[in-house]
């Protein structure tokens, strides 16, 4: 089988319509696609899931409910159909398959699975296939019980290295599966039903029988046993019952348990937003007390502007009066000098007396400078008053509180929005938390302990009760032997219903056992092959499986392997999924979420070389920030046909989209 | 990508048991009752593959035993 | 003028409760903060305000003058006022008018101090 093409249309992540081309090429029958999160990628594995068999698997394998697989962008926009088409080729013959879910139209908001109208259509080669022949005809190609073992995430691979650990809870599950997948339904179905008919002849056989003389005792007897028989099956689905609703509560409180961890980080982020939101307070306080200091004084700079034109009048006017008087003063001393000569009758230097023309010239410079004196004021007090206002108006000067002020209020928005976003997030978390309280947690621990002992209580209960089963059908056929031989001939047709029945159900019941026990053995076998490609270690024999479905590494000397790597361990898992995807079907497409980031390069490299060989196609879902490409995939890149990459849009939508490869 | 290698297996599984320990059950019998199991294998319902089964056993001890006490 | 100047300086009824509602509304940290800043933006406009309506008292004008500052500023900028009236009672007047102008444009919206140093400036 080879997938073609995948369109899924608000599928999960994907809102609108998204598509993936599958590697056609046998040869180059690898896809890579890189994705951050699990989110995208394991959506589309359950694209594939949901198409095929309408399921899509969250965590602990449990199903997502409908309306919750409705990308919830497109949920809000009240778009509530959703898709997956898929188109491959099977025994050379090509299929179209197509799923759509789409909401009831008396339904306004879908609340619950049942609020959705599903339709399946498939053809093959053009021609289409009745709507309840298309299980059938799905399951001819791609059986649901092992389809885990082909679409597998991250959390599969885990849960099978839990198992490894042998008798831990998980392993005790997975051996359930696994028996389930490998029992082929048709014969345990078989048995089932043969067993009831048996039972219901039995009754009748003894109804008739005890009428009969001499046989009233085996009759009693037989109706002893088969009350018994009735009364332990009774038992046996009331603690099967038991057993599932113990189980889902177990989940539930592992779930809660889950979240509670995320708490302690949520508590820590809440008491930085409380300090950020603390720093915001202050910081607002401090602006706002700046602000009014800075407006006590704002004053000052609305004058100080209207003030500068009359500081200039004034500094002009000082300046000029300030000149004047220094001129003043110059007249005023050439004056003194002149009268100093003329008092001095000599000229000063050469000590000759003075001559009558100088005498005169100098008599009337006197009369000159006395004539500009006079037209000069005594300014000094008015300089004096001018510069007494002018050093007034000086005082009075600006703080910069235009700017200052610019910057105060954005400092104070800023710490506002601050401020704001800080409560948002006290709120948003304080939201999450609530319901979180510790002492309810604790009591969750308590009752999740006990839910796990619960079962395993339960389990072994089952376990006795159906030993219990066998021992009086046991009881039974011998009871129905000694009927047989003295059975008298009106009651033969009874009797030999019984023998039919029983001889049946027996096949039927020894037939699986057998059959699990071949099927076991071929798991081995090829997981073993896989294991010997993918380990490191060449000198390993190969794996066994024991009757837990636990797994032993058999080193060279034919001895069990005690102490195995981490590394090893996964491959382990690995080899024993390939071995029941390749048991359950012939060679078809694998997708599988990779655990490359923790293998080591050696076990990584034969990984990448190994599967493309044993699958028709093999997608790889990987971790785009865990590895580097060029080295990490460099074994497989010579079978590489397609490369994806599915980007984070928002929380709630994201792309996928081909690159180069 | 057939189940019928399994399938195959399941039924010659089958038919080995058979030999082994009930050789005296008509092997005819034992197909068809496999075949209308095969057939129901997706069914959660059993009303339909159980009344076929228990039709099936009745016709053959009608045709085994004709005169004997209506069984 | 021969008229002796005032000793308290004061509002008129209306605008001291528009000054109440100021410092109420936090834009101010004291009256007398609001009341200057009132001073400034009144001579800033250059407007000749009339007398008061109902006079109340509010600060002694030692308090709100202490540097003399306000004084030279409106007998730098209102000479010819000055003729008519004595300064703190112009200063009173000038008060007045400024609170009335903040707080109405603290009632339209946030008052824009940036913009009003700005206008000041410009003028």
């Amino acid at each position: 089988m080879k997938l073609h093409k995948l369109t899924a249309r608000n599928f999960m992540p994907y809102k609108g319509e998204v598509s993936v081309d599958f590697p056609a090429d046998d040869y180059r029958n690898v896809m890579i696609v890189f994705g951050e999160n699990m989110r995208g990628k394991t959506s589309l594995l359950n694209a594939v899931r949901w198409a095929f068999y309408g399921q899509a698997l969250g965590r602990h394998s449990r199903p997502i409910p409908l309306q919750l697989i409705v990308n919830k962008d497109a949920a809000a926009e009240d778009d509530w159909n959703v898709e997956a088409f898929v188109t491959f080729d099977a025994d050379g013959r090509q299929y179209e398959l197509r799923r759509t879910a789409s909401r009831r139209s008396h339904v306004a908001t879908p609340a619950k699975p049942e609020d959705f109208q599903v339709a399946v259509h498939l053809t093959r080669d053009g021609v289409v296939i009745a709507g309840d022949q298309i299980e059938a005809e799905l399951d001819q190609i791609a059986p649901e019980q092992i389809s885990r073992f082909f679409l597998f995430d991250g959390e599969l691979l885990q849960e099978y290295e839990e198992l490894l650990v042998e008798g831990s809870e998980q392993g005790r599950l997975i051996k359930e599966s696994i028996e389930e997948v490998l029992g082929v339904p048709a014969l345990t179905r078989g048995r089932a039903e043969l067993g009831a008919i048996l039972k219901s002849a039995t009754k009748r056989q003894s109804q008739e029988m005890a009428h009969i003389q001499g046989l009233e005792k085996q009759a009693q007897h037989t109706q002893v046993l088969t009350a018994r028989l009735e009364s332990h099956e009774t038992d046996l689905n009331r603690l099967q019952e038991k057993l599932q609703s113990t189980r889902t509560d177990r989940n539930e409180l592992e779930d809660a348990l889950e979240a509670a961890a995320t708490v302690i980080t949520l508590k820590a982020k809440l008491d930085a937003a409380r300090v950020s939101a603390e720093e915001h307070r202050s910081t607002l306080q401090r602006k706002r007390s700046e602000r009014h200091d800075l407006l006590a004084v704002a004053w000052q700079d609305m004058l100080d502007a209207k003030l500068e034109a009359k500081r200039t009048i004034l500094r002009e006017r000082q300046k000029r009066l300030t000149d004047e008087l220094r001129d003043r003063s110059r007249i005023e001393g050439r004056i003194e000098d002149v009268k100093k000569a003329l008092d001095a009758r000599e000229c000063p230097t050469c000590h000759q007396a003075t001559p009558e023309k100088e005498r005169d010239r100098l008599g009337r410079e006197r009369g000159e400078l006395e004539a500009e004196l006079s037209r000069f004021s005594d300014n000094t007090q008015a300089l004096q008053d001018v510069s007494a206002q002018l050093a007034a108006l000086n005082g009075l000067r600006g703080n910069k509180a235009q700017e200052r002020l610019v910057q105060l209020d954005k400092d104070l928005r800023s710490a506002e929005v601050g401020l704001q976003k800080a409560e948002n997030e006290i709120e948003r978390i304080q939201e999450q938390i609530a319901g979180q309280d510790t002492a309810e947690l604790a009591r969750k621990r308590v009752l999740h302990q006990e839910a796990l002992k619960e079962e395993g209580r339960l389990s072994n209960e089952i376990e006795s009760v159906r030993r219990d089963i066998q021992k009086v059908n046991d009881e039974l056929a011998i009871a129905r032997k000694a009927i047989e031989g003295l059975a008298p001939a009106r009651s033969k047709r009874i009797t030999l219903k019984v023998r039919l029945a029983a001889e049946l159900e027996q096949c039927f019941g020894v037939s699986i056992d057998r059959l699990r026990d071949e099927l076991r053995k071929r798991v081995e076998s090829l997981s073993s092959d896989a294991f010997k490609a993918m380990t490191t270690q060449k000198a390993y024999r190969g794996l066994t499986i024991n009757k837990n479905y636990g797994l032993d590494i058999i080193d060279s000397q034919g001895r069990p392997v005690s102490v195995r790597s981490a590394g090893a361990e996964q491959i382990v898992a690995l080899s024993l999924i390939d071995g029941l995807n390749r048991t359950g079907r012939a060679v078809g497409p694998v997708i599988m979420d990779t655990p490359l980031a923790r293998l080591d390069p050696g076990h990584r490299d034969n990984l990448l070389s190994y599967l493309p060989t044993v699958t028709s196609q093999l997608v790889l879902l990987v971790h785009g920030g865990e590895i580097r490409p060029e080295t990490d995939l460099a074994a497989v890149k010579a079978r590489l046909g397609a490369t994806y990459r599915i980007e984070e849009i928002s929380d709630t939508q994201s792309k996928i989209e081909r690159i180069a490869v | 990508m057939k189940m019928s290698d399994e399938e195959d297996l399941a039924l010659a599984t089958l038919l080995s048991v058979r030999a082994e320990i009930a050789p005296d059950l008509d092997e005819d019998l034992l197909r068809k009752a496999y075949a209308i199991q095969r057939r129901h294998q997706f069914s959660d319902d059993h009303a339909q593959s159980s009344a076929a089964m228990e039709r099936l056993i009745d016709e053959i001890v009608g045709a085994q035993q004709p005169d004997g006490d209506q069984g | 003028m021969s008229t002796s100047d005032l000793i308290n300086v004061g509002l008129s009824e209306a605008s001291n409760d528009k000054l109440d509602e100021l410092k109420e509304m936090g834009v101010f940290a004291d009256k007398i903060d609001g009341y200057r800043f009132g001073v400034s933006l009144a001579l800033a406009h250059g407007v000749v305000p009339g007398e008061l309506v109902k006079r109340e008292n509010l600060f002694n004008v030692g308090s709100l003058d202490p540097d003399q500052m306000l004084r030279q500023a409106v007998e730098a900028l209102m000479p010819q006022q000055l003729e008519q009236i004595t300064v703190y009672r112009l200063i009173e007047r000038l008060a007045d008018w400024g609170v009335a102008e903040l707080h109405a444009q603290a009632k339209a919206g946030e008052i824009d101090f940036p913009a009003l140093l700005e206008e000041a400036a410009s003028k």
